[in-house]
């Protein structure tokens, strides 16, 4: 009975394939051994302030520091005190960890760049 | 003994077959929003072992069904390593294209992501590699001696459970149901589902079921072989919802639901996918 025997175009493939199942399968149980599953610890920084059509905009970074996904994130901005003060608030469906998603906070009247106050309200765990 | 080297047409032929095959059951949970949730969702020691299950699913497709018709272990390896491979690059390769992989997401993130649905992707392309050829390459296929035994029946039919229902089971729409559905109609469509497998595998002369489903020699045997196909049906459905984290804090009648739910579809894998993957 005939033998197949492989062509140089299948010992490529095979090669490139086994490499990416090794590394695939190296990395998540590395992962395992290695990334402790913390739960999500949620970090917001923000930019600079732009003037857009009739109101103003702070763009906002939230970065997960923990290994756990953070779901339905509220975040909440408050600028200025007293009679000035103003409110607004970002919702993110998912934020991975050790990832981070982008977004932007409106305000009607024009905030204190020095004044911004971010809150991280709440999130859940799916 | 003659060696002989398979020419390189050859070669790309098959693998244009097999992602033919891997895109054809794959596109469908390639563009579903919960499976790339899952991706970031399930934990680093579940996506090892439904990798690894991928895995062992593969070997046991290719052991008993693969393109190459003498085959030794080694050989079944090579082909699982190659079209697991290929199933990493070619979902990678889609998920960039949708946008569903940046460079700002985390390594975890992209490799989880890719990890979820590789698996049925690389199914799928195997499954494309020897079904979707033309039927000349089969002239050595059918001399060989595959008579159908039970450790085959049940590894295709895990795998053409999954291949089927795995691209509904994150869906929202499964928890769905399951909860809002009374219980009477959660028997029926427990009782339709081995009927339909029955139908298929001993009645209605389905594609490849004279050669691949054991002879019944009585209505006994008959029933034994529709059990064992909605057994399979269900364990392969609640390892899905369980590896998509859909038994979270669920309550058993939940877990027995949701699995009842998603054993519609994976039975038609079990029977028909079964069949069609293997004739």
């Amino acid at each position: 009975m005939a033998k197949e025997k492989k062509n140089w175009l299948e010992w490529v493939v095979l090669f490139i394939s086994g490499i990416l199942v090794v590394f695939t399968l190296g990395y998540i149980v590395y992962e395992i051994i290695f990334e402790e599953q913390t739960s999500p610890d949620i970090v917001v920084t923000y930019g600079k302030i732009e003037q857009k059509t009739g109101y103003i905009a702070l763009p906002i970074t939230a970065t997960n520091k923990g290994a756990e996904t953070a779901e339905d994130l509220h975040i909440e901005v408050t600028t200025g005190n007293g009679d000035n003060k103003e409110q607004s608030n970002l919702l993110f469906n998912y934020l991975p960890g050790k990832s981070s998603v982008k977004g932007w906070v409106t305000f009607k009247n024009n905030p204190d760049p020095a004044q911004f106050e971010v809150h991280v309200l709440g999130y859940s765990i799916p | 003994m003659t060696d002989f080297i398979i020419p390189v047409s050859d070669s790309l032929k098959e693998y244009a077959r097999g992602i033919t095959g891997g895109l054809l059951f794959s596109l469908p949970m390639l563009y579903t929003m919960e499976l790339w949730w899952a991706g970031f969702i399930a934990s680093p020691l579940r996506l090892l072992i439904y990798f690894f299950v991928g895995i062992l699913l593969l070997l046991a497709y290719n052991h008993y069904v693969g393109i190459r018709s003498s085959h030794t272990l080694l050989e079944g390896i090579a082909e699982t390593i190659e079209e697991m491979g290929m199933g990493l690059l070619l979902t990678a390769t889609v998920l960039w294209l949708s946008g569903r992989i940046t460079t700002d997401m985390s390594f975890s993130e992209i490799s989880g992501k890719i990890i979820v649905e590789a698996v049925t992707v690389a199914i799928g392309i195997s499954v494309g590699k020897t079904q979707l050829g033309t039927s000349d390459d089969d002239d050595d296929q059918e001399v060989e001696e595959r008579e159908p035994h039970i450790e085959r029946e049940l590894g295709i039919a895990l795998c053409g459970a999954i291949l089927i229902a795995s691209n509904v089971a994150p869906t929202e729409e499964i928890a769905v149901i399951a909860l809002e559905i009374e219980n009477y109609k959660l028997l029926l469509i427990a009782f339709v589902s081995i009927i339909i497998g029955g139908i298929i595998l001993y009645y209605s002369n389905f594609k490849g079921s004279k050669q691949w489903v054991r002879k019944p020699n009585s209505q006994t045997d008959v029933l034994a072989g529709t059990v064992i196909m909605y057994a399979i049906t269900l364990t392969s459905s609640a390892f899905m919802l369980w590896f998509f984290g859909r038994f979270n804090g669920l309550s058993l009648h939940g877990i027995i639901a949701e699995s009842i739910v998603l054993g519609f579809p994976a039975a038609l894998g079990a029977s028909a996918g079964r069949l069609l993957i293997q004739s």
